[in-house]
């Protein structure tokens, strides 16, 4: 029932068109209706979430409630909505059960976790966007070095605007009282794909993990199946993103990316954070965060390009002579920005997000102090442009 | 939960206060400070051009302009930034006047020439700019209320303005406090007031004394790519003023039709001005903005059967314009403004 709407609301087109263009492509002309949907925002999210709380109860791992206002304030918890964390209902469902009472630290860490989120979206994610569609938009207009300078903006505005909503949404929960579970742990900053895929979108990696990957056999068996079962779980996660071709090659891709340490049996080589206590990397992790960092760079292509054709035509010129020119848009202030937030990242990367260490800090007057620079630099920085947070459209 | 609001409460008025005296003292709009435009009036009044001028409020500015006017002249040009070219060079006879403002709607063709009424201006001629905007009812204008009292005086409707609540807001704005950064900057760099010019072309636009302009040295030496290049930017989002452009506004003719009427009325002889848009942009409009072209044709018939005068038109080729008499998508440049006006292109 509930992937039944999803399939209805977001792929019912995709197929249509599909079926159609490969009926066309073997003569047959088959006459289809696409239908004018308008897609359900967030319906991705609690689909998903709704869906864990059925498959739970059925494998007992849960009770079915009996609190119906619990259920419904599960399903439509604000904060969460429209673009997760995605929640297991054995997580969030028991704490609607329990007394609220105000917790000052919780409340004061949500503040700081909203600040910083609102920094990653207005700052960095929004600022990185002008650039990154005025590239994207006219691809064709611009230079090898321009276009791989439009993939990292749209790397940072993934991340910034994303993991922003995230931790605006874990932020406000906390000053409810409810705890909601990480969904980005600095996966930039990730040694090999697999541990990138342990920090980026955990609550929906986690969620095929559980509810489709160990179903289907995991990581046990030939190495056929292993094959098989990364590539559909890495697919379906791409087509969970949209219905178009450039999110099953983005899924593909990862899928490829992520095989040879599967089969190697070195996809869980890295499980603690890099250079853990120091403060800066060896050499090697330095140039495994490069490598990483460059193949999702380059995945995030086709994430974003229109379709499957413009994904590669703007792939080939990145890796074509125009490469070794100077860029036609070279925005100082936002390449500015950028370093500065990689640097707050890095240095706040053992922490639940880049800021939490800030309510350690002993002196109140220094600590209101940086809060204040952190909101002028969000006022003085941002981009106000009602840019609409990217994932509003899963 | 007292202590958490008390210091929630602490730091966000810390962070409005700032807020508030930045917008305040920046002011990069000079909503609060109204000497900007006095200053700039004051200059042409003393026969001087005027230029480093940036983000001043063209409405108060045109206000005081006309106050400090001793002489009425003999033509008055009433427009929007499409108009704005049309300097006293291109009369012989008669001392002309430019009123124009940007963006401007039927609302600021009113209250300008009210303005002009108060102050007792008698042009025999007046040249009313009309833009495809001007008849759009959802075009978004909303400039023109820092001169409404006189939109209302003219059409008789009593004063809604809401434009006190709309500037104080101002004070907690993100945005404008990014912009009044920039100009507290200048203000404490000492480069933040008019200047006085003897030259028509300088780095920054610059006003002649009779309220026409002149665009500032790097746009009117732009190149062909450049150009190209804006009008591109401007193709790829609606074209300005032309959001939901979908009828021409009744009660906008009505306001126009009025505004006419009282012209006549007063002995003065009207001339419509269209000015056109870059050959690229009309293709779109003609494609894409069918209405534009209903406007136009609807304008020449009321001309007609009024007996007014139209110059221009908004397509280019009707003007004898090509692509190299434009500084972007809609503002041609000195020359095609001249063409216009001495070739005589009415009809």
């Amino acid at each position: 029932m509930n992937l039944g709407f999803l399939g209805f609301f977001k792929y019912f087109n995709f197929f249509i068109d599909n079926f159609t263009t490969a009926f066309s492509f073997f003569g047959s002309e088959f006459q289809t209706n696409s239908l004018d949907i308008v897609l359900p925002v967030g319906i991705s999210f609690y689909t998903f979430q709704t869906l864990s709380y059925t498959i739970d109860v059925y494998k007992r791992k849960l009770k079915p409630t009996n609190d119906f206002i619990a259920f419904s304030a599960f399903v439509s918890f604000f904060p969460q909505l429209v673009a997760g964390p995605i929640e297991r209902a054995t997580h969030l469902l028991p704490q609607f059960y329990e007394k609220r009472k105000f917790e000052y630290n919780k409340a004061v860490d949500g503040l700081q976790q909203i600040l910083w989120g609102l920094f990653k979206k207005i700052v960095i994610a929004d600022n990185c966007a002008e650039y990154a569609n005025q590239i994207f938009n006219n691809s064709g207009d611009y230079s090898g070095s321009t276009l791989l300078l439009g993939a990292l903006f749209f790397t940072f505005q993934i991340y910034g605007d994303f993991s922003g909503y995230s931790d605006i949404a874990i932020g406000t929960s906390r000053l409810f009282g409810f705890d909601l579970m990480r969904n980005f742990n600095f996966p930039y900053f990730s040694r090999d794909m697999g541990e990138f895929w342990r920090r980026w979108h955990i609550s929906l990696s986690t969620w095929f993990r559980d509810y489709l990957y160990i179903p289907l056999g995991g990581s046990r068996g030939g190495t056929w199946m292993k094959v098989r079962n990364t590539f559909i779980i890495f697919i379906v996660s791409g087509f969970w993103h949209g219905a178009n071709w450039t999110f099953i090659i983005w899924g593909a891709l990862n899928a490829i990316y992520f095989l040879p340490l599967l089969l190697t049996k070195n996809n869980r080589a890295n499980l603690d954070s890099v250079a853990q206590g120091k403060y800066l990397p060896n050499v090697k992790e330095f140039f495994q965060m490069f490598l990483t960092f460059g193949l999702t760079v380059l995945a995030w292509v086709f994430f974003r390009a229109d379709n499957v054709t413009h994904a590669i035509t703007y792939l080939a010129e990145i890796f074509s002579s125009s490469f070794f020119t100077e860029p036609e848009i070279l925005p100082n202030t936002v390449l500015f920005l950028i370093i500065v937030f990689v640097l707050i990242e890095w240095f706040g990367r053992e922490g639940q997000y880049a800021i939490e260490k800030l309510t350690q800090v002993k002196s109140k007057g220094l600590r209101y102090l940086l809060y204040y620079f952190i909101a002028m630099a969000v006022i003085f920085f941002g981009n106000f442009n009602e840019n609409e947070f990217i994932y509003f459209q899963f | 939960m007292k202590k958490f609001l008390r210091r929630t409460i602490f730091l966000a008025f810390m962070i409005l206060i700032t807020l508030a005296s930045v917008n305040y003292v920046g002011d990069s709009a000079k909503l609060f400070n109204h000497k900007y435009e006095k200053q700039m009036a004051n200059i042409l009044k003393s026969g001087s051009y005027v230029t480093n001028i940036s983000n001043f409020d063209e409405r108060l500015f045109r206000k005081d302009f006309i106050e400090s006017c001793d002489v009425s002249p003999n033509i008055v040009v009433i427009g929007s930034s499409r108009t704005l070219l049309i300097n006293q060079s291109h009369f012989t006879i008669g001392a002309l006047m430019n009123n124009s403002v940007s963006g401007a709607s039927i609302e600021d063709l009113i209250a300008i020439y009210q303005l002009g009424k108060v102050n007792r201006l008698h042009p025999s001629k007046i040249i009313l700019g009309i833009d495809p905007w001007t008849f759009n009812i959802n075009n978004g204008m909303t400039r023109w209320q820092s001169i409404d009292s006189y939109y209302y005086q003219f059409t008789g409707i009593k004063n809604a303005s809401s434009v006190t609540i709309e500037k104080y807001k101002q004070l907690i704005s993100f945005s404008y406090f990014q912009s009044s950064i920039d100009e507290m900057q200048k203000k404490m760099k000492g480069n933040d007031m008019p200047l006085a010019s003897n030259n028509r072309f300088n780095e920054t636009r610059t006003i002649l004394n009779d309220g026409s302009l002149v665009y500032g040295n790097s746009y009117r030496e732009s190149s062909k790519e450049t150009v190209n290049s804006r009008v591109e930017l401007s193709l790829n989002k609606k074209l300005y003023g032309l959001e939901d452009f979908d009828l021409i506004s009744e009660s906008i003719w009505a306001n126009f039709d009025m505004l006419l009427k009282d012209m006549q009325n007063e002995g003065i002889e009207v001339e419509l001005f269209l000015s056109p848009y870059h050959p690229k942009v009309y293709r779109v409009m003609e494609k894409d903005y069918s209405l534009v072209i209903d406007l136009e044709k609807r304008l020449m018939e009321y001309s007609k059967a009024k007996s007014i005068k139209v110059t221009g038109s908004f397509n280019p080729k009707l003007v004898g314009l090509t692509q190299d008499e434009f500084y972007d998508a809609m503002h041609c440049n000195e020359i095609g403004i001249e063409s216009i006006l001495t070739n005589v292109v009415t009809k």
